[in-house]
């Protein structure tokens, strides 16, 4: 779906940005399949710590990430005004807690900046690139590695 | 187009495989001296109608063993002797070979299947020993040659219809009288299968040509049940207006309606005949006919012929339908939210506090029995019975002790036993590899037997049985057993147990389990790598069974797969630890009871134990195991459950017992790996996530004391 809607139109892609910590990321749209608001999740026993837990998603068990944690950021202290993303990556569900959605908002695709070599910060390897817009630096998340915990922890 | 030509062909693969199992069922049969003459003929249909299908979709190499299949049979069914040992042995490899070849043709693979050629040339020689009257083989081989040949000998000619053989020479005055020869051929057509052949010769060149005249006449050989006046009085009308010729024979066994494509013989056009008139004078046979609607006829007739009419005497099988597994899984899945929202719907009913004897409460009764109900219903459909997974097992039986070269055969019991389909297929895998050790290592070669006063051949028993709302399938086998001091001494020898160490005779023959364990001697082809029985036990325990495995020396060895009938629902006790609810399978437990301070007992420094009818069981705090707090110190008043862990026992500690209720397993998703010591979640009755904990794995990462302080100091850490 994600790969069909890039080739259509190649010259924008669509983003859905949000904060996490202070700091603004974004991912593209396509991924993003609801908003919700927080709910008491359920904890999972010897999981990562950057797992929030589960909960309940009309019947499906949804893995909640806590975005802040996987980032190498203070864990968020989760309230109802969190956001959990559900997004869809490699046929799988998850949701990713963050702070709030801020935007969506649409930009050519050429428009991102490479991510300057800053050395490797914990929270660096998810992030693909950057973009300004009037001030605000957003940073563009590889929801693949968020998610693919031994790809990263082997990383 | 191409669609429903996939359609006709999944449909094909799917037929095929349940004409394999009837062909399995009477090659056993055959095997087992069980076999009557209905049994080969059964047999016979099997192999024919997947070679009918093959050629319709042009499987070369399936084609080629069914038709080889098929011949050597016929020779079988022609005698109407039941075959030796060594043919049903080949027919049986040909059958495993065929199942083979299917699976190949359906991921559109055509490369040879191993042993394909030796198994075409036993055929061969086995077809050139028995052999028959050449007619039959010829008018099969040309079936096979060509996938268009319509093949009208199968259909309907076996009966002794007679043959009328008619000779219509229309002369000048037919067509000035208004009659027409065509009404006069087709008519024929309406009194069975007929065969025309059109005689030009008389036609003139053009110039001499009178259109008002006939030139042409027919001979047409009538294949009926109507006697001779009935074939007559078609011919009323024009009986005076031609040269008319009727004479009758028996139908001869040689004959073969099989038409040469190349003559202007008139023929039907396709396998429909019977039912329309065809177009007569349609001079040549429609090889024209476009490819996709010659398939869809012959895939069609293969379907016909899958049902000859013998088949009505044979007992009738139960009607069925084939549907997508998807939607049995979706169907459970939305049945599975009904239970929940039911259990939603009670809670909150519950809370409005409402008069407990109003009328809703009695109605919410209802409907949870009803959602209750319906669950069953839908689980049954997806059970299903071990046969398949048993004639699975017979082929792996009959490869092994060839290679093995053990003589060795499968008893089974309770074929029809039904589980749940995902469980039949995780059990594939462990099943392979116990019997395979059991011919390998358990089951002596015949010398030995004879010398042990065992029949030569060697028995292994196969059985399925529902016992208290699990399934338990027993793998035994009469061989030499298991040495337990050979066990032992190796496991010291590997290292795997302590040398001061001293076993139970159950915890002995455990270690087979182990990872890393090999109790043979030597390493052959079949097994005994030292790989195996501990992912026998993963592979089994991850399908929430347990297996077991008992043995006596020169008697033989008892393995015990015990499993649950579904693995979509269970039944559980919710308990609550450090506020989190959790369930835990009732299958597990043994009883619950609440610790008093004199039962417990110190051990060492830190190590408690709790004395229970004599016994002392360790005490595990589920709380801390699941790192939600430190280990308590005090358990007096505390809540207990006894969990069983095959023939060890040990002791739960929760805090509240909340209900015991029927749960709904939810997978959890494996995108941020496993959890220890945890199988899966429900949703309970409040919408809210408990998880489903297995205690047994919970014991295996905390038991052992090292491990235990090692998790506790990288919690503090």
């Amino acid at each position: 779906m994600h790969e069909t809607n890039k080739l259509d139109r190649p010259a924008d892609s669509e983003l859905l940005s949000f904060w996490v910590n202070g700091q603004e990321y974004t991912i593209d749209v396509m991924f993003v399949r609801e908003l919700r608001g927080w709910s008491k999740s359920t904890p999972l026993p010897h999981a990562p710590d950057f797992v929030h837990g589960v909960i309940n998603l009309r019947g499906t068990i949804l893995t909640v990430l806590d975005l802040a944690c996987r980032l190498g950021l203070r864990p968020i202290n989760a309230t109802e005004r969190n956001v959990i993303i559900v997004a869809e990556i490699q046929g799988e569900i998850v949701g990713l807690l963050v702070d709030r959605v801020s935007d969506i908002f649409s930009i050519p695709t050429n428009s991102q900046q490479a991510l300057p070599d800053i050395g490797s910060g914990s929270g660096q390897r998810f992030v693909t690139a950057i973009l300004t817009i009037e001030d605000r630096l957003i940073r563009v998340l590889d929801l693949n590695a968020i998610v693919n915990v031994d790809a990263a922890n082997a990383a | 187009m191409s669609a429903s030509i996939a359609e006709i062909r999944d449909s094909f693969f799917q037929e095929c495989t349940s004409h394999l199992e009837a062909l399995q069922d009477g090659l056993s049969e055959i095997e087992n001296g069980t076999a009557n003459e209905e049994t080969i003929h059964e047999v016979f249909r099997a192999v024919h109608s997947i070679k009918g299908g093959a050629a319709a979709f042009d499987i070369v190499t399936l084609v080629k063993l069914a038709h080889r299949f098929e011949t050597a049979l016929e020779a079988v069914r022609s005698k109407q002797a039941t075959p030796d040992k060594k043919a049903v042995k080949l027919f049986l490899r040909a059958c495993d070979l065929l199942g083979d070849l299917l699976r190949l043709a359906g991921t559109e693979n055509t490369e040879e299947p191993e042993g394909f050629r030796t198994c075409l040339s036993e055929l061969d020689a086995y077809i050139q020993n028995n052999a028959e009257s050449p007619v039959k083989s010829k008018s099969t081989e040309k079936a096979a040659s060509n996938a268009q040949d319509r093949e009208i000998t199968s259909v309907g000619i076996q009966q002794a219809e007679p043959i009328f053989d008619i000779i219509f020479e229309p002369n000048s005055e037919i067509f000035p009288s208004g009659n027409e020869p065509l009404y006069v051929l087709k008519s024929l057509y309406e009194l069975g299968h007929v065969t025309v052949t059109c005689d030009t010769s008389k036609i003139p060149c053009l110039s001499d040509l009178n259109p008002e005249t006939s030139y042409l006449s027919w001979k047409v050989e009538l294949l009926t049940t109507c006697d001779l006046d009935e074939v007559r009085e078609v011919f009323d009308f024009v009986e005076d207006l031609c040269v008319l010729n009727i004479s009758e024979r028996q139908q001869a066994h040689s004959h073969t309606p099989n038409l040469d494509l190349r003559s202007n013989r008139v023929t039907e056009p396709d396998s429909n005949a019977e039912q329309q008139p065809a177009e007569p004078f349609q001079i040549t046979q429609p090889d024209a006919l476009s490819r996709q609607s010659s398939v869809k006829a012959s895939a069609e007739k293969a379907r016909f012929e899958s049902r000859p009419p013998e088949e009505i005497t044979a007992p009738a099988a139960k009607p069925t339908v084939r549907v997508d597994l998807d939607r049995v899984d979706l169907l459970v899945n939305q049945i599975g939210e009904l239970v929940i929202n039911q259990a939603v719907l009670a809670q909150s009913i519950a809370t409005t506090g409402l008069n407990k004897d109003a009328s809703i409460f009695a109605a919410l009764e209802d409907f949870s029995q009803l959602a209750s109900d319906l669950q069953d219903s839908v689980m049954m459909i997806r059970a299903q019975p071990v046969k398949t997974l048993f004639q699975r097992m017979a082929r792996v039986v009959r490869e092994t002790s060839r290679t093995t070269q053990k003589d060795v055969r499968l008893l089974t019991e309770g074929e029809s036993t039904e589980i749940d389909k995902t469980v039949i297929e995780g059990l594939f895998d462990p099943l392979t590899h116990i019997i395979r050790n059991a011919i390998d290592h358990g089951i002596e070669c015949p010398a030995e037997r004879s010398e042990c006063g065992k029949p030569e051949i060697g028995e292994i028993h196969l059985t399925a049985r529902h016992k208290s709302g699990r399934v338990t399938i027993e793998i035994s086998d009469d061989g030499r057993g298991i040495n337990r001091s050979e066990i032992l001494r190796k496991a010291k020898e590997t290292g795997l147990v302590d040398q001061s160490a001293k076993l139970s005779i159950s915890e002995v023959d455990n270690l087979l389990f182990l990872p890393g364990f090999s109790s043979s001697n030597s390493i052959s082809n079949v097994s005994g790598r030292g790989v195996g029985l501990d992912i026998v036990r993963n592979s089994i325990a991850a399908m929430g069974g347990r297996i077991f495995v008992t043995t006596t020396e020169m008697k033989g060895t008892v393995f015990n797969i015990d499993l649950p009938l579904t693995l979509a629902v269970q039944d559980g006790l919710v308990v609550e630890v450090s506020h989190n609810t959790h369930v835990i399978p009732l299958s597990n437990i043994v009883e619950t009871l609440i610790l008093k301070n004199s039962d417990i007992h110190l051990f060492g420094s830190s190590t408690k134990m709790i004395k229970i009818r004599d016994k002392f069981l360790p005490i595990i705090d589920l709380g801390a195991a699941l790192g939600y707090r430190k280990r308590k110190s005090h358990f007096d008043g505390c809540i207990v459950l006894l969990i069983a862990q095959e023939e060890n026992y040990f002791a739960l500690i929760v805090d509240t017992i909340i209900e015991q209720r029927q749960v709904v397993i939810k997978a959890l998703q494996n995108n941020i790996g496993t959890c220890p010591g945890v199988s899966g979640a429900t949703i309970l009755g409040d919408g809210k996530i408990a998880l489903i904990l297995d205690p047994i794995d919970i014991v295996k990462t905390t038991a052992p004391q090292n491990r235990f302080r090692k998790e506790e100091f990288s919690l503090a850490g």
